[in-house]
This record gives C-alpha cells, sequence and structure tokens, in this order.
C-alpha cells in the first residue's frame, strides 16, 4: 500500500477560527464545549497532582501542561468499546475518557479504591471494566501487546480499535519497532499516538502503517484525526502512526478558549465555573480516596498465581506473624 | 496405542486441544506452512488455517509482546520460540509483562499462555542452540515451568498447560525429541502440573532429574546399583512450583541426595532445590545435597559432551554421597 505523508492537520487558527476544511464538525455546541472543559480540568489535575507530589504523597508525577488537546482529543475520539494503553503521563486521557475521578485518584494514590490493588506507580491506570491497559513505565513494551490485542479483536471479527499513546522517546525502543512492524504484517486494527516534538510519522512508511501528522496542541484537530484512523482502523484499513507535534509554543487551552469565545460559548463567569467544579471534583476524589485506606498487607500475596501455590501460602503465613 | 516420539506426542497434545477449545492459537517463527523449525506444529496450519496458526516476523519480543494482547482478548495463545536460547528477546515481554499482568492488574488482566521451546544440548548446537534458561524464570514470580522427558508425559503436561489459568514455560529436551519413544494413548488425558514422577524407587540416595538429563541420572542409578547402591530417580516434570513434598519425603528416606541439571551449577536450580531441601529435611540429611551440573562457563560446541552432567559424572557423585 502506498502511503503520502499529508501537511500536519489544523483546525483552529491562531484567533481560535476554525478551518472549515478539516474542522470535525462536532454536531453540538455542548461537545465542544465540554472538550474544553476537559482541557481545563487536565490542567487543574496537572496542578493538584504537581501539589500532591511536593507534599510527599504522590510518588511521582511529570507534568503533561502544554499537551492537553492530545489527552482530551484522543480520548473524545475514542468509543468505549475500544480498547486504549496508555505509556503514562495519561491521566487526562484515561480521565477523558470517562473512568471516574474518584476511581483514578485511588489508583493515583495507591489506595483500597484502586482496580488494580495499589500495586503499580502512580499513573499506571488499569481497568478491564474501562478497557485500560497499563504500561511497563520503559515506555515501548505496551505497543506491541496492543498490536496482539486489535489482531485478536478482528479475528474475532469483533469492529473494534485499539489505541496506544507513546512518547517520543519511546520511539527509540525496539519494542516500537516490532510494534510498528507487526502492526504492518498484520495489518492490525491499532492506532499509535506519539506525543512529539521532532518528526516521528515519516518512519512509518517502512512498516505499511500509514503516517498521520496533526497539531498537538489543536484538540479539534487531534479528536479528528483519530476519529479517521480510529474508522480506518476498524473497516479494515491498517494501523495509522500518528505524530502529534508539541514543538514551539502555544497553549492549547487558550487557543480552544478562543475558539469558544468567538462563537460565544465562554466568558470569564464560565471559566471561573468550570474551574471551581474542576478543583471541587479533585479535592472530593482525593478524600473519597485517601479514606479507604491502604491494601491490608496479605493482599500482596493475591493475585500472583491464580490460586497460590506451596511456597506462597507458606509465605503468607510466616508474614502473618 | 500409537508409538509416538516427543514431537509427535507435543503436535498430537497441540491438535487435540485446538479441536477441542476454538481460543487455542499458534504463533511462532515458521510455525504455519513449514510446521516449526522442529516439525512440532506439522500440518496445524492445514487444519486450522493461517488465524490461529500464526507464522509472525522473526522477533522474539513482538511474538510474546501479540501473544499478550491477545491473550488479553480472551484467546489462549501457545507461542513458540525457536529455540530457548533464542527467548531473551522476549526475556522483558516475559519477565516484566506475562509474569507480572495478573498482579499488577490487580487480577483483571491474566496473561494466559503457554511459550513452547526447545531446551537444552547435546544435538550439536553450539553456544546458541543448547542453554537451558530455565533458572531466570522459575525466579521470576508469576510463571509456571514444565520440562517432560518423555513423549506421554510431554502431551499430557501440555494439556494441563494449556488449561492451567496461569502462564507457562514449557521447555522441550531437543535431545528427547526424536530419541524417545512410547506409547501414547490417544485423545484426551492430563499429567497434573506440580506433580513428580518416582521413576525408580530405591532407599540409600535420592537423584533428582528432568528433561534429557532424566536419562543419564537412571544410567548412573542403574550403574550404581551394580556397586550395591539403591537410588531413588525422580523425574520433576514440573519445575515451578515444584513437587516439594515428593522430594522431602524421598529425602527423608534416603538422607542422601544427588542433583543433576545441564545449566550451569551457580544459582541454578539445583541450588534452590538444595536450599529448600535444607530447609524442609536437614535434620534426615546423612551428607551434604550434592549438584551434578553443566560447568559455570558458556555451553561449548565439540566439547558439549564434556560440559553435560552425563552418567559418567553422575555415578561418582552418587557413590561419594552414599559412602560420605
Amino acid at each position: 500500500m502506498e502511503f503520502v505523508l499529508d501537511d500536519v492537520v489544523t483546525v483552529l487558527g491562531p484567533t481560535g477560527e476554525a478551518d472549515p476544511a478539516t474542522d470535525p464538525g462536532l454536531s453540538d455546541d455542548r461537545l465542544v464545549a465540554a472538550l474544553y472543559g476537559q482541557l481545563l480540568a487536565a490542567r487543574r489535575l496537572d496542578a493538584a497532582l504537581a501539589a500532591l507530589r511536593d507534599q510527599g504523597r504522590v510518588a511521582e508525577h511529570a507534568s503533561t501542561r502544554g499537551e492537553e488537546a492530545v489527552a482530551v482529543g484522543v480520548a473524545s475520539a475514542l468509543d468505549a468499546s475500544d480498547w486504549l494503553f496508555p505509556a503514562g503521563r495519561d491521566a487526562a486521557t484515561v480521565l477523558a475518557r470517562g473512568v471516574p475521578l474518584e476511581l483514578w485518584m485511588a489508583h493515583v494514590l495507591g489506595t483500597a479504591g484502586d482496580p488494580s490493588k495499589a500495586r503499580q506507580g502512580a499513573d499506571r491506570f488499569s481497568s478491564r471494566a474501562w478497557r485500560v491497559v497499563s504500561a511497563n513505565p520503559h515506555g515501548a513494551s505496551q505497543l506491541t501487546q496492543a498490536v496482539g490485542l486489535a489482531w485478536a479483536m478482528r479475528s474475532k471479527g469483533d469492529p473494534h480499535a485499539v489505541l496506544a499513546t507513546l512518547d517520543e522517546s519511546a520511539v527509540e525502543a525496539g519494542e516500537f519497532h516490532n510494534a510498528m512492524n507487526f502492526a504492518g504484517v498484520f495489518r492490525a486494527p491499532v492506532v499509535f499516538v506519539v506525543r512529539a516534538k521532532g518528526e516521528v510519522a515519516r518512519k512509518a512508511f517502512a512498516y505499511g502503517v500509514r503516517p498521520q501528522r496533526v497539531d498537538g496542541r489543536d484538540v479539534l484537530a487531534v479528536h479528528r484525526v483519530v476519529r479517521d484512523a480510529l474508522d480506518r482502523a476498524r473497516s479494515g484499513g491498517g494501523a495509522t502512526l500518528i505524530e502529534a507535534g508539541l514543538a514551539g509554543d502555544g497553549d492549547p487551552v487558550a487557543r480552544m478558549r478562543a475558539h469558544l469565545a468567538g462563537k460565544g460559548l465562554v466568558d470569564e463567569g464560565t471559566d471561573a465555573r468550570w474551574i471551581e467544579t474542576a478543583d471541587a471534583a479533585i479535592a472530593q476524589a482525593i478524600e473519597k480516596a485517601e479514606r479507604a485506606g491502604v491494601p491490608a498487607a496479605a493482599t500482596v500475596f493475591d493475585d500472583v498465581y491464580a490460586a497460590p501455590p506451596w511456597h506462597l501460602a507458606e509465605q503468607r503465613t510466616r508474614a502473618a506473624h | 496405542m500409537p508409538q509416538m516420539n516427543m514431537v509427535e506426542a507435543i503436535n498430537d497434545a497441540l491438535r487435540h486441544e485446538m479441536r477441542r477449545d476454538a481460543r487455542v492459537v499458534v504463533l511462532g517463527e515458521d510455525v504455519g506452512k513449514v510446521g516449526g523449525v522442529f516439525r512440532v506444529t506439522r500440518d496445524l496450519y492445514e487444519e486450522f488455517g493461517a488465524e490461529r496458526v500464526i507464522d509472525t516476523p522473526l522477533s522474539e519480543g513482538g511474538i510474546i509482546g501479540t501473544a499478550i494482547g491477545m491473550a488479553l482478548y480472551g484467546l489462549v495463545p501457545v507461542p513458540e520460540i525457536q529455540f530457548s536460547d533464542f527467548i531473551f528477546p522476549a526475556f522483558d515481554q516475559i519477565v516484566s509483562e506475562v509474569a507480572k499482568l495478573r498482579w499488577r492488574s490487580g487480577g483483571e488482566y491474566p496473561a494466559k499462555m503457554v511459550i513452547r521451546t526447545p531446551v537444552g544440548g547435546g544435538i550439536r548446537g553450539g553456544l546458541y542452540h543448547s542453554q537451558s534458561p530455565e533458572a531466570y524464570f522459575i525466579h521470576t514470580p508469576g510463571l509456571k515451568v514444565v520440562c517432560p522427558s518423555n513423549p506421554v508425559d510431554a502431551k499430557g503436561l501440555l494439556l494441563s498447560a494449556i488449561r492451567d489459568p496461569d502462564p507457562v514455560l514449557f521447555f522441550e529436551p531437543k535431545r528427547a525429541y526424536r530419541a524417545v519413544k512410547r506409547d501414547v494413548p490417544e485423545g484426551e488425558y492430563t499429567v497434573p502440573l506440580s506433580k513428580a514422577a518416582i521413576v525408580r524407587e530405591g532407599k540409600q540416595v535420592t537423584v533428582i532429574a528432568w528433561g534429557a538429563m532424566l536419562y543419564e541420572a537412571i544410567e548412573a542409578s542403574n550403574r550404581a546399583a551394580e556397586q550395591g547402591i539403591d537410588c531413588e530417580v525422580i523425574d520433576l516434570r514440573t519445575l515451578w512450583p515444584v513437587d516439594i513434598d515428593t522430594i522431602v519425603e524421598s529425602v527423608k528416606k534416603t538422607g542422601r541426595v544427588v542433583i543433576v541439571h545441564e545449566a550451569p551449577k551457580t544459582c541454578g536450580f539445583g541450588a534452590e532445590l538444595v536450599a529448600l531441601i535444607n530447609e524442609k529435611a536437614f535434620l534426615h540429611l546423612e551428607a551434604p545435597p550434592v549438584r551434578v551440573t553443566g560447568w559455570d562457563t558458556p555451553f561449548p560446541y565439540t566439547l558439549e559432551m564434556d560440559y553435560l552432567p552425563l552418567a559418567g559424572r553422575i555415578l561418582p557423585a552418587i557413590v561419594e554421597t552414599a559412602r560420605f
């Protein structure tokens, strides 16, 4: 299959006006406004997590400021039946998918409400109910897993797709190239989204994967290209590598706000309400998560195997005395 | 009952289980039309097609990584790694992912699969077609490790492994692939995991082995009998979780133990077995447990029969232990 490297897809101009040629044409102004709300919430959460880290309540947090449009654009384009493999630094992606903030906060704080029982580090949210598979923090081993899941999905005739996010550094890892190769060979229904400052998309040519570039600070553009790539994957068109460009400056939140302001959908009052709502939700989620307490010590022995073999049963007994 | 070698018995097990359970898929390098480097997957492609017998690119990390994704979606993958020496490019996917996924996801994402791979030396394979890497995987919580010694066990253990809820490393001793033939029952039967077999009963020295070295242990025990030493030989069959009860019961009876494996001595599985025996049967021991293993060197080509712990090296260890 022959691919071409199209121009970088942009919807929102510098003053917030949408290009009618690329505008995803979201049917409802409320949807557009909701995307803005998610961008704002992502930024507030980023700040809250930095504070929790500085207070020693969360082990780590790497800022995602300036990258909110990638997270929100990706999540808004996914269907509930699609699968998400977040690389990490993906809190906003997971939350914009609809995962309750309280559940996610239980995960990040490592309390008993975490669906994965507080076993992985912060920002490794995993939940089968939400079709989210956490990654190893090294950063690329999840990509072949995403391809395998996509392959299985297509093999069963299920018309869904898989999306995996990654940071640009993961492109250097061998597993990235493994995943691209397997995705191309298997024509798997999978979409890779790279948060990139440099050139990444053209690597896709080598693997028979479709390359795509998008302005990573433009939430409508990200939504548009991810939606199209997922549709292509679901209909048998194979894999896409999306380079979500984050070079240079520019504020994705301000850009979307200018767009909404042009439509008369936002003013200082609505901003304040969005922020107040986001902050209150964060505070409430932290409180609820912490109230659940930490998991019982003996739970460390659970789930190593389906049932504990003799040596783990021995160690559990020893640990209890 | 048909006579089969181990290659044929494993092929029979795969076909049986793929007919029984539509979730089972085989994947790997040349497992499809070619039927695998040792022909273990022969004719499966013709019966089950390309969606269930999947030829992959030459990348072990990619094979196990994609198998994980398939498992998460409900398939039961049985990936083949052509030689266990080639498993190391997939090491990260096995020890960091397959082994830990059930645990790290709070039980929601078990990455259940059976990784089949030929193991061991004695076929003039040289450095990278002869090694025995079982200890790395036994050391990793979350994995089960199996190594049959004969066709009957190979089929029965593979069926148990595929039906087991946990990921299993299934090491196939390639020196015994075609050398050992047995009457293998047709159709359905299983051999339970974590259950060793006492292949020779005896009272004086316990000899523990598995895979191709079992035959060396038996040979050495036969020769020891000529010297009046009565050995009990245990075929572990499943290395982890090991059948600790059978080992401890035997050592309590004999008070003496010799452990045989092809892998290097230092931190080999024999070391763990000695530690377990010390913990659980120390006061019954009449002699220090002894290991007869591959040397702590890379696996040699021309000198492989000097490297392997063959009967000629096991026998003096048995005698020494018996007379300690």
